[in-house]
């Protein structure tokens, strides 16, 4: 074991080495890595935010690029998995030379990475993570991992006061899938909501990718919650909402973040009206650098951009920027440079949201509701 | 009839069988005895068509059947009746009998002839028919396995070892049956450890010893017991 | 009890797709002695036929129940001559690898074709909620069940009463006798292989229409059907039967009274226990072999 240790230590001093050497010999191009889910179960999320991160780099390309050359990207696919995910990062730090990393969607897997890409002092920023236990992880003043969007604790608190005020619902029950996302925000949603008066009559986990709702829901039905909070991805949700219709659940559905898509509104087809998620993005957002990006985007692949497009555009956009400032690709000047951003604007969130990052990497703004009504998302104002 | 000349085979690259040689004529028993680890069962499968031969050629009434697979021996007239322990144990005994039939499975109205041909043979099976095969005493499987190779309309059996792992009163009774079944013109060839049953009923004995016949005799008031016995054991020459 | 009902429909639903799936399994292993892990691939791609057949070709959902069952039976068909056959005649053994990498390979293909999406098979009955009693299905949850029973008593009529039926069974007890009495084995490979795969893709078209397809669709139930065939004893028609409803309906109760967390892990807790007490299985028949 020791000998081992001692081994994989010298291969990685003698790869910071080489690619410091590399570095030094090529001068200067800007290399960022991507690691996603693009197969497996999160990976429509996965795709669609990696839309976005390659609208990003292209953009600053088409600008001319950073330090006089394109920005070029290593993109990984993590499978949604935290052993797939290590290894991915390892690969683009050790053999790609990447000095900042946007990645990745699920929490779990963005815990994993996080400590990889702290230990080679590699920046790296959220693409869709939310629980907070990964930036909490950070040391005050020191994060390596960055999220530019409000972390699980945040969305959970807004959502409990959301549904209890807004949606006017006094008792709730909540499904929530069995992982590190679903886990965090279902937790802080039922201590918040019960701190300000909510009654959480049921916790209900259910394992990723799990399609089959129908005895979960005969149990709700049976405790007659006025509303239902899923802490979840898209396809869990979608089945839920269906299914709770098929057995005349007949309450108020509220969605965590990652229901905010259209494709939940097509799986889940008329049960969905009246569904509430918590949204930090829609195309007809009254963010002015948001709107920027949706009309750019719209352009461009002539198509509706989404939250996991804006997710991805934030997360490389401020990637290159950090680099851009820092005038060199070094990871751990870049980190430097990203505490320092109050003034980037980010198109996630309301109006003059900017990267105002605190000391453990999260952005803080306020996070929104939608509400779907005749097959479309509402925004409801930010309050 | 059927007509050996200088078969060989094994497995992969070991050779198992060195030029065996023989005939057992229309209506004939012959027997091939031989202990464990001498090619017997070998000798078997290649004739059942489950072991290709690597040399020679196998003709049953004068034609060709080596190479053509086991599947294709039933339809060719020959049937291997194996050991009481090889019985199709889930299923029923009446299924165990139908399935001897299968290569002439469109001929309804004589399937339904045989299986009560084979019910009248052997009424201990017509008493049991719905049982599971593998509930059957040993002597029971036996005569299943004989009644199913009869489904075949076979003109030649080839018996592996009928009387292995059965009581004496019961290898007497597996012996007439075997005698009966000779009666009605069935050739057939006799694979066997038990020397007794052989001399009983062989016109020609054969003992194999690694891979060839170290003897081969008319059974006949010629034949020495003790000669066979010896050759038997390994220690004769010839 | 209206709690219990409703469970123990819920748990039908499920388990019906299970026995599907597990029937298919348990022949191709009975069978073939193949341990074939790409048989949940075989569900997926039953559900994206299915989604093919509703959704672009638009020849509604019987025409397409056809054309899920024609096009996997030439899948199974061909995989079986392609694949399994040249493989198994160099080393038997190497036929639970190439299984292994088949099911990688046909679930990348399909991530490639149609992309990770979740995908609706369109089942053309009416929408919304029936009332039975104290029990709420939908049609479709109740064309499942239906289908699923339609499908398993065909097989059984077939197994029992047919010359194929015979052949296959014979061959599952032993493949020495069976080609000795005249039957072919690659002939019944084939037919084995035709027949696991458009069961298991007549499982995924089914489920697709209520629980949509995904390219990784497969990879849980075919964990859930090896349970129910190990439970059920290896090679067992009716036990496969059984122990898939009951999987299923367990499967439901644990979910409504425990939680759902347990719901998957509550088969292999199960399985450890039957072998523990009784190592063929729950419908094994331990014959005399000696």
């Amino acid at each position: 074991m020791a000998i081992w240790v001692k081994a994989a230590a010298a291969a990685g001093l003698s790869v910071m080495i080489s690619s410091v050497a590399i570095s030094a010999a090529f001068a200067e191009q800007l290399k960022l890595g991507v690691s996603l889910p693009l197969s497996g179960p999160a990976s429509l999320a996965g795709t669609s935010i990696r839309e976005g991160i390659e609208f990003a780099v292209k953009q600053a390309n088409q600008k001319g690029g950073v330090f006089d050359q394109d920005v070029k990207v290593f993109i990984e696919d993590d499978e949604g998995n935290p052993t797939k995910g290590v290894t991915a990062v390892r690969k683009l730090i050790e053999q790609d030379h990447v000095v900042g990393i946007s990645g990745t969607y699920v929490s779990a897997v963005a815990a994993a990475e996080s400590k990889v890409a702290k230990e080679y002092k590699v920046p790296m920023i959220s693409a869709g993570s939310t629980s907070s236990a990964v930036t909490d992880a950070n040391t005050a003043g020191d994060p390596w991992f960055f999220r530019a969007f409000p972390g699980s604790r945040a969305q959970a608190k807004q959502t409990a006061s959301d549904t209890l005020k807004k949606l006017n619902a006094k008792t709730v029950a909540v499904l929530y899938e069995n992982s590190i996302y679903g886990k965090s925000l279902a937790d802080e949603f039922k201590s918040n909501y019960e701190g300000i008066g909510g009654k959480v009559v049921a916790m209900e986990a259910y394992n990723p990718g799990d399609k089959d709702f129908y005895s979960s829901l005969t149990n709700v039905r049976a405790q007659s919650p006025s509303a239902v909070y899923i802490a979840g991805l898209m396809d869990s949700g979608a089945q839920i909402i269906k299914q709770a219709g098929e057995l005349g659940v007949q309450t108020q559905i509220v969605g965590s973040g990652s229901m905010m898509s259209d494709k939940l509104i097509e799986l889940a087809g008329p049960a969905s009206e009246g569904f509430a998620v918590s949204s930090m993005f829609e195309p007809s957002t009254p963010n002015k650098h948001g709107a920027e990006f949706a009309k750019e985007f719209r352009a461009a692949y002539k198509k509706e951009p989404d939250v996991y497009s804006a997710i991805g555009f934030d997360s490389m956009g401020l990637l290159i920027e950090a680099a851009r400032r820092a005038g060199k690709p070094d990871g751990a000047a870049m980190q430097k440079q990203l505490l320092n951003m109050p003034d980037f604007p980010l198109s996630q969130g309301p109006d003059r949201t900017t990267a105002k990052f605190d000391d453990k990497g999260s952005v803080e703004f306020k996070v929104g509701l939608a509400i779907v009504k005749n097959g479309k998302r509402e925004w409801l104002p930010f309050d | 009839m059927l007509e050996c000349k200088s078969i060989d085979a094994g497995y992969g690259k070991v050779q198992i069988l060195y030029g065996l040689d023989f005939t057992v004529p229309k209506g004939g028993l012959s027997a091939i005895l031989g202990g464990n680890g001498t090619g017997k069962s070998t000798a078997l499968k290649t004739l059942a068509g489950l072991v290709k031969p690597t040399r020679g050629e196998i003709l049953l009434d004068g034609k060709r059947i080596d190479g053509k697979g086991a599947h294709a021996m039933a339809a060719a007239g020959l049937c291997l009746v194996p050991q009481g322990k090889e019985v199709l144990g889930g299923l029923s005994v009446h299924e165990n009998i139908t399935v001897g039939a299968y290569h002439r499975r469109k001929d309804k109205p004589g399937i339904a002839e045989d299986v009560e041909m084979v019910y009248a043979e052997f009424p201990r099976l017509k008493a049991r028919y719905k049982a599971p095969a593998g509930l059957l005493s040993g002597g029971e499987r036996q005569m299943l396995s004989l009644g199913r190779a009869l489904m075949a309309r076979p003109s030649m059996l080839l018996l592996d070892e009928p009387s292995a792992a059965l009581a004496p009163k019961v290898v007497g009774e597996i012996s007439d049956i075997i005698r009966k079944l000779r009666a009605r013109g069935l050739t057939m060839l006799l694979v066997e450890q038990n020397v007794s049953m052989a001399l009983e009923l062989a016109d020609e004995v054969h003992i194999l010893r690694e891979g060839r016949f170290a003897y081969s005799r008319k059974n006949g008031p010629d034949l020495k017991v003790e000669e066979l016995r010896e050759f038997y054991l390994g220690k004769g020459q010839s | 009890m209206i709690l219990f009902q409703q469970f123990l429909a819920n748990g039908v639903v499920v388990g019906s797709s299970y026995v599907l799936v597990a029937l298919g399994l348990t022949l191709i292993f009975g069978i073939l002695k193949i341990v074939n892990f790409a048989h949940g691939e075989f569900y997926m791609l039953g559900g994206y036929v299915a989604v093919v057949g509703t959704q672009v070709l638009g020849i509604g959902p019987l025409p397409s129940i056809v054309l899920v069952i024609v096009v996997m039976v030439m899948l199974g068909w061909f995989i079986e001559r392609a694949i399994f056959v040249p493989i198994a005649k160099k080393d038997p053994t190497n036929v639970i690898i190439a299984s292994f990498g088949l099911s990688i390979l046909l679930q990348n293909i399909v991530l490639k074709i149609a992309g990770p999406e979740p995908m609706l098979a369109r089942s053309g009955l009416p929408r919304g909620a029936i009332q039975i009693g104290n029990i709420f299905l939908t049609s479709e949850r109740l064309a499942i069940v239906a289908l699923a029973a339609v499908t398993v008593t065909a097989l059984l009529v077939v197994l029992k009463y047919t010359w194929i039926g015979l052949s296959l069974r014979a061959m599952s007890e032993n493949a020495t006798v069976a080609r000795i009495c005249g039957i072919n084995v690659r002939r019944v490979g084939v037919v084995t292989f035709a027949i696991g795969a458009a069961l298991a893709g007549l499982a995924g078209a089914l489920m697709a229409t209520v629980f949509t397809v995904q390219p990784n669709a497969g990879s849980l139930i075919v964990m859930k059907a090896f349970v129910i065939v190990v439970l059920a004893g290896m090679g067992s028609i009716e036990g496969a039967i059984i122990a898939g409803l009951a999987l299923g309906i367990v499967e439901s109760l644990v979910t409504g009274y425990l939680g759902n967390g347990l719901r998957d892990i509550v088969g292999f807790i199960f399985v450890m226990g039957v072998l523990t007490i009784r190592p063929q299985g729950l419908f094994g028949i331990q014959t005399d072999r000696s």
